[in-house]
C-alpha cells in the first residue's frame, strides 16, 4: 500500500516527537539491561575491567550462577526478603479494611459514625489537655493526643477527604525522611514507641509475677491449639475443594506444604533447640493431632472424589487461602512462644523489656515490616481499593439487602468476589515491590545489620556491584531476582487470573 | 499541538545552552579542578591559602601590562571571585586595573594569576560514587581517599602515580610521618613502593577525657598508658556511682574501643607477616571478643548499640558522640585530634553559659602489654582520569608546605601532614586555647607507637571489615559462641582471598612468593615464640634454643603491624 504524502508527512512528524522518549529509553532503560544481562554471563570486575585496566573480558557461562546458589549470603539475604514479605497480606488487609472505612461518607452518613468521631475527639483533646496542666506527661504524650484529637475533629469538618489525604500522606513524604522519622520512633529508651510500652510492660511484668504459674503456659497451649484447628480447618477446606472438583490433584500439593509448614518448622525448631521438653510441649501434640487429620483425609481420599477437574484447576484461591492461613498460624504459634516463656522473662530482675528494635537481630526485620506495614496501609493500594469499591453496582447490595444478609455476608459475598481484579493486581505489584524491596531501608537506616539481618537481595546486589566492583556476579544477583519476580508474576498470573474469574 | 511541541524543544535547547555556558570551566578562563572532600567549613580557607600559595610560589602566569590595550585585556579575564581575592590578597595593586584607576604611570605591571582555581565537590565522598564516577571518567581531579580504600583504587587503577612528581615537587613520602609512609604507598609488581596520595591530615584513633565528669563521680582520671585491667576497673567504678538511682544507665566510660588497636596489643595482626591469610582464629581474638562483650553486656562500661540509639543526638561535626561527651553522658571517648574543632565550639558555649569547661587529657588507648595506636590518614589523590593531572599534583605539593600545615595546626584538624610543623610553639601552646596546651603534645607523643592498619593486596578492606564486623555483631547478639565467631571470620576471609585468587589470577605468582616466604617466617618465629614463653615463665633459655634463633628480615615481612612489633621485640632487623 502507497503512502500518501500527507500520511509520510505525519508519520515522520509522530516520529520525531516520540524520537526523545525512544532514544531516552533505548539509552537509560534497553541498552543497560540487555548489558547487564551479558554482563551476568560474564567476569565484569571494576578492579579489572575498566578504562584503565587493559584485561579482557571473559564470558563466564554459569559460573556467576553456581558460585550464587553455593553463596551462603545468597540463601541468607533471600530469607531476609521473604521474611519482610510475610507483612504483605497484612498490608493488603489494611488497605482492604481503610479503603471499606474511607468509603463511608463521614458527614452525610450516619449519625452514629458522626457522633463517635466528636465525642473522640472530645474525648481525646481534653486527655491531652489534662495531661498538659500538670498530669507530668511527657511533650511528645501531649503532641501525639492532640494530632490525634485534631484528626478525629477534622474528620468531622471536612469528612473523608482529610481521612483520605492524612492516610496518603505517607505515599508523598520522601522516603529517606520517613525512615529517618521511624529510627527516632524506634529509639530504645526515649523512643515514643517504647515510653509507651514501658508502662504496659511494667505492668505486665507485675501480673505475670503474681498469676498462678499455670496461667500463661495455658495460654500457650490455648494458642497452639488455635494454630492446629486453623491448620486442621484449612486441611478440611481443601480436602473439600479438591472432593467437589474445585481443586486439581497436583494444585493442592503446594497449599498442602503452606498449611503443614508453621506446625513442621515449630517441630524443626523445637528439636533443634536440644529441648528435654519433648512430649510436653503443646505445638508436639498439636502436630500430632494435625498429621492424624491428615492420615484421616489421606484415607479418606484414596476413596475418591464426587467431582473430577484438571491437575492445576483452583490453584490460585487455594494458594492465597492456605498463604494467609500460614501466616496467621505463624502468628499463632509465635504468639504462643511468647507465653511459654514470658513467666521466666517476668522473673528476670529487669522484668520485660521494649525490645531493642533496629539494634536486635530478632527485632530489626519485625521493626522493619511494621515501618512497611505503615507505610503500605495507606499507599496506592488503598486508592486502588477505593476506586474498586466505587465501582461495585449497588444493586448486588440491594439484592443482599432483599435477602437479608448481615454485614459480613454483604462483604464475603459481594465486597471481596467483586474486588477481586484489584486484590489480583494489588497481590501482583506488592510481590514484585516486596522481592524488590528493602533497599532504602538497609542504605538509610540499618546498613544491613545487625549481623546483616536486615540485608535484602537488593542491597546485596549494590554492595556486591559497587562496593566490592563485581558487577557480573552483582549482575547475576539481579537476573537471578528477576527471574524470581518473573516467576512469580507468571505463576500469579496463571493462578490468581482464574481465580479472579471464578 | 506540533508547534507547541517545537517551541517545547526550542526552549529546552536554550536551556541546555544556557547551562553548558554557565557551567564554571566556560566561566573561566583559567582551569577549574575540583576536589571531592568531606562539607567541613575548614576546606573553604585551606582553597583560599592554596590560591594564594599558588601564586606566591611561582605556580601562577605572569600577565605582563605594558599598554592600556594590556589592560583591558586583562581586565576582560573571567576569573571567579575566588581567584579575584586570592590575586587582590597577593598583589594588591591589582586593584587600580580591575577599578579602572590605573594610569600610564602605573605601568608596566606585572600580575600573576593561578594556574588554576580549585572548587570543593562534597556531593560525591560516597564510596560509590567515587568509584562509579572514576571508572566511567567523570570523577572529580583530586579525591580525598580513606587509607583503607588506597590500594582498592590503585588496584581499579583510579589513582595516578605521583612518585616522580613527588620529588620533583617536594610532596615524597619522606614529607610525612614515618607510619603513614606505608599507607601513601603501594608496592607495584616489582615490588616498589609508589607514591599515590598525600596525607591533608594524619591521625591516631585515640581515647579523650574530660577530668571534670571523673571528678565529679569521685573516680581518679585514668593514667596516659593503662591495661584492659586498668580500663575496666576504672570504669566500673564510674558508671557504677555515676548511674546509682537512674531509671536507666545513661553514664558511660567511653564511646567505644578499637577491637583491632586491643588484639595488635596482643601482639596479633588481622594477617599473617606476608598478608596471605587471615590470622584471627587465636585465642587472643577471642579474649579480646569476649572482654568487649564483657564490658558492654555485663560491665556496662561501653554503650550497647541500643544505648547508643537511645541517646537523641546525633547531629554536629562528630556527630552525637562529642555531644554525649559534653553533656557527661560519655567520660571518654576515641576520635582523633580533630575533635577539636567541635569541643573548642562547645567551650565558647560553656564560657558563655559560666559553666566550667572541659579539663581534657589524652589518653593511649588500653592496652593487652604491647602499648600502640592505630593511624591513618585522609589522603588527597589525583584522578588518574582527570584533564588536569599535571596541575592537580600541585595540590599535593601544596598539602606539604607550611602554609597547609599550619593551617592545620592552627585549625586542629588532626595532625598536620608534615611532622615538622607540630615542632613549635604554635602547635604545643596555640595563644587563643591555654586550656588545650596539655593535650597537643600527647598527639606527637603517640606517633612513636602507632601504626598504620594492615590490608592484604588478596581482599578488599571493606569486604573484610564487613565480615568481621558481621561476625562480632553475631557474638554480642549471643548467636554464635567468640570462639565460633574468630573461626568463622578467618575461614570467610580466607575463603575471600581464595575467590580474589582465581578471580585474579595475575596475582597467583606474588601469593606463592609470599607463601614461600611465610614457611620461613614461621620456622624463625616459632623458635623465638619458644624463647618468649620460658622467659615469660622464668625459666632458663637453653643455649642451643638461643643459637638457633635467628632474627628475620624486614624486607621479608609485608605486614606492616608485624615489622613494628618484631623489631620492638627484637627477632627482626
Amino acid at each position: 500500500m502507497a503512502w500518501s504524502r500527507k500520511e509520510r508527512r505525519n508519520l515522520l512528524i509522530g516520529l520525531g516527537f516520540l524520537t526523545p522518549n525512544i532514544l531516552g529509553f533505548l539509552t537509560f532503560t534497553v541498552i543497560p539491561l540487555a548489558l547487564s544481562l551479558l554482563l551476568a554471563f560474564s567476569n565484569w570486575d571494576l578492579r579489572l575491567h575498566n578504562m584503565f585496566r587493559s584485561e579482557s573480558i571473559q564470558f563466564v557461562g554459569l559460573a556467576n550462577f553456581r558460585r550464587l546458589l553455593s553463596d551462603a549470603d545468597f540463601w541468607r539475604f533471600l530469607g531476609n526478603t521473604l521474611f519482610l514479605m510475610m507483612g504483605i497480606p497484612f498490608s493488603i488487609a489494611g488497605s482492604l479494611l481503610l479503603a471499606v472505612l474511607l468509603s463511608k461518607d463521614l458527614r452525610g452518613g450516619s449519625g452514629g459514625i458522626h457522633l463517635r468521631l466528636l465525642v473522640g475527639g472530645l474525648v481525646v483533646v481534653s486527655a491531652g489537655l489534662l495531661a498538659a496542666i500538670g498530669l507530668g506527661a511527657t511533650a511528645i504524650t501531649i503532641l501525639l493526643m492532640s494530632v490525634a484529637g485534631l484528626i478525629l475533629l477534622g474528620g468531622l469538618a471536612g469528612g473523608t477527604t482529610v481521612y483520605r489525604t492524612l492516610f496518603y500522606l505517607p505515599n508523598f513524604t520522601a522516603g529517606v525522611a520517613v525512615y529517618i522519622l521511624w529510627g527516632k520512633l524506634y529509639n530504645p529508651n526515649i523512643g515514643p514507641i517504647n515510653t509507651a510500652l514501658k508502662g504496659p510492660l511494667e505492668g505486665l511484668t507485675l501480673a505475670v509475677r503474681n498469676s498462678p504459674p499455670w496461667l500463661f503456659p495455658a495460654g500457650g497451649w490455648f494458642l497452639s491449639i488455635l494454630a492446629g484447628l486453623l491448620a486442621v480447618r484449612m486441611l478440611l477446606l481443601l480436602h473439600r475443594l479438591w472432593r467437589d472438583g474445585e481443586l486439581g490433584t497436583s494444585a493442592a500439593t503446594v497449599p498442602l506444604l503452606f498449611t503443614l509448614l508453621p506446625l513442621a518448622l515449630a517441630q524443626s525448631w523445637l528439636a533443634g533447640e536440644g529441648n528435654d521438653l519433648w512430649g510436653l510441649w503443646p505445638v508436639q501434640w498439636v502436630g500430632l493431632a494435625v498429621v492424624v487429620v491428615l492420615a484421616l483425609l489421606t484415607g479418606r481420599s484414596l476413596r475418591g472424589r464426587e467431582f473430577r477437574c484438571s491437575g492445576g484447576e483452583g490453584f490460585g484461591g487455594a494458594a492465597i487461602l492456605s498463604l494467609g492461613g500460614m501466616v496467621l498460624q505463624f502468628l499463632l504459634l509465635g504468639l504462643a512462644n511468647v507465653l511459654f516463656y514470658l513467666p521466666a522473662m517476668a522473673a528476670d530482675s529487669e522484668g520485660l523489656a521494649p525490645p531493642p528494635w533496629l539494634a536486635s537481630v530478632h527485632w530489626a526485620k519485625p521493626a522493619i515490616m511494621i515501618m512497611g506495614f505503615w507505610a503500605a496501609i495507606g499507599s496506592n493500594n488503598m486508592l486502588l481499593y477505593l476506586a474498586g469499591l466505587s465501582n461495585i453496582p449497588p444493586e448486588l447490595y440491594e439484592a443482599c439487602d432483599i435477602d437479608g444478609a448481615n454485614r459480613r455476608q454483604r462483604f464475603w459475598n459481594v465486597t471481596w468476589p467483586q474486588l477481586a481484579p484489584t486484590t489480583f493486581f494489588i497481590v501482583v505489584m506488592s510481590t514484585i515491590g516486596g522481592l524488590q524491596g528493602g533497599f532504602e531501608t538497609a542504605r538509610t537506616l540499618t546498613k544491613g545489620g545487625p549481623a546483616g539481618a536486615t540485608t535484602t537481595l537488593t542491597y546485596f546486589v549494590f554492595t556486591e556491584g559497587f562496593e566490592t566492583g563485581r558487577l557480573g556476579f552483582a549482575s547475576a544477583v539481579a537476573w537471578t531476582l528477576f527471574l524470581m519476580v518473573f516467576v512469580l508474576t507468571v505463576f500469579n498470573w496463571k493462578f490468581g487470573n482464574r481465580y479472579v474469574n471464578d | 499541538m506540533k508547534y507547541l511541541f517545537l517551541v517545547l524543544l526550542g526552549v529546552m535547547t536554550l536551556a541546555t545552552l544556557l547551562t553548558v555556558w554557565m557551567s564554571p570551566s566556560m566561566q573561566s578562563d583559567i582551569p577549574v579542578l575540583y576536589w571531592v572532600t568531606d562539607d567541613n567549613p575548614a576546606r573553604k580557607e585551606q582553597i583560599a591559602i592554596f590560591h594564594r600559595w599558588l601564586i606566591r610560589n611561582g605556580h601562577g602566569i605572569a600577565h605582563v601590562l605594558n599598554t592600556s590595550d594590556d589592560v583591558e585585556r586583562f581586565r576582560r579575564l573571567r576569573l571567579s571571585p575566588a581567584i579575584r581575592e586570592a590575586i587582590l590578597q597577593t598583589q594588591p595593586q591589582v586593584r587600580k586595573i580591575w577599578d579602572g584607576a590605573a594610569t600610564a604611570a602605573d605601568l608596566p605591571m606585572t600580575i600573576t594569576v593561578p594556574r588554576l582555581e580549585l572548587r570543593v565537590d562534597t556531593a560525591n565522598t560516597d564510596i560509590s560514587k567515587k568509584i562509579v564516577q572514576g571508572v566511567s571518567g567523570v570523577a572529580g581531579d583530586i579525591l580525598d581517599v580513606a587509607d583503607m580504600d588506597i590500594p582498592f583504587f590503585v588496584a581499579v587503577g583510579l589513582l595516578e602515580d605521583v612518585t616522580d612528581a613527588g620529588l620533583r615537587l617536594g610532596f615524597d613520602p619522606s614529607q610525612t610521618w614515618e607510619p603513614i609512609r606505608d599507607v601513601i604507598t603501594v608496592r607495584d609488581a616489582q615490588g616498589r613502593p609508589r607514591q599515590y596520595a598525600f596525607p591533608c591530615n594524619v591521625y591516631s584513633n585515640t581515647p579523650w577525657a574530660d577530668r571534670n565528669t571523673f571528678r565529679k563521680y569521685g573516680v581518679s582520671p585514668p593514667p596516659t598508658r593503662w591495661t584492659f585491667e586498668e580500663f575496666e576497673r576504672i570504669g566500673k567504678e564510674l558508671v557504677r556511682v555515676a548511674n546509682a538511682g537512674r531509671a536507666f544507665r545513661s553514664v558511660f566510660l567511653c564511646n567505644g574501643v578499637d577491637i583491632r588497636q586491643m588484639h595488635c596489643s596482643l601482639g596479633l595482626s588481622r594477617y599473617n607477616e606476608t598478608l596471605t591469610a587471615c590470622t584471627l582464629n587465636d585465642p587472643r581474638y577471642v579474649r579480646v571478643l569476649e572482654l568487649l562483650k564483657k564490658w558492654i553486656y555485663t560491665d556496662h562500661i561501653l554503650p550497647s548499640q541500643a544505648d547508643v540509639q537511645s541517646f537523641a543526638v546525633a547531629s554536629g561535626y562528630g556527630g552525637g558522640t562529642l555531644q554525649l561527651f559534653n553533656s557527661g553522658n560519655y567520660a571518654m571517648f576515641v576520635m582523633g585530634r580533630y575533635a577539636l574543632i567541635q569541643l573548642r565550639v562547645f567551650n565558647e558555649e560553656r564560657k558563655k553559659q559560666g559553666k566550667p569547661m572541659l579539663d581534657l587529657s589524652v589518653h593511649e588507648p588500653p592496652h593487652g602489654g604491647f602499648p600502640n595506636v592505630h593511624t591513618g590518614t585522609r589522603a588527597a589523590t589525583v584522578y588518574a582520569g582527570g584533564k588536569h593531572k599535571d596541575l592537580a599534583v600541585l595540590f599535593l605539593a601544596y598539602l606539604a608546605s607550611e602554609d597547609y600545615n599550619l593551617q592545620i595546626v592552627a585549625d586542629a584538624d588532626s595532625l598536620p601532614p608534615n611532622p615538622r610543623y607540630t615542632d613549635c610553639e604554635e602547635y604545643r601552646h596555640p595563644p587563643r586555647y591555654p586550656n588545650e596546651w596539655e593535650v597537643h603534645q600527647p598527639w606527637v607523643d603517640q606517633m612513636r607507637i602507632a601504626i598504620p592498619k594492615s590490608y592484604s593486596p588478596y581482599i578488599l578492606p571493606r569486604t573484610a571489615e564487613r565480615i568481621i564486623e558481621r561476625q562480632t555483631d553475631l557474638f554480642l547478639t549471643g548467636q554464635i559462641s567468640a570462639v565460633e565467631a574468630a573461626a568463622t571470620t578467618a575461614a570467610q576471609i580466607d575463603e575471600e582471598i581464595q575467590r580474589t585468587l582465581r578471580e585474579q589470577p595475575r596475582l597467583l605468582p606474588q601469593y606463592q612468593e609470599a607463601q614461600e616466604r611465610q614457611k620461613k617466617i614461621d620456622a624463625r618465629v616459632a623458635v623465638w615464640k619458644e624463647i618468649d614463653a620460658l622467659e615469660s615463665a622464668g625459666r632458663p633459655v637453653p643455649e642451643e634454643l638461643r643459637r638457633r634463633a635467628v632474627k628475620i628480615p624486614l624486607s621479608w615481612i609485608d605486614n606492616v603491624f608485624h615489622r613494628v612489633y618484631y623489631s620492638r621485640k627484637g627477632w627482626a632487623e
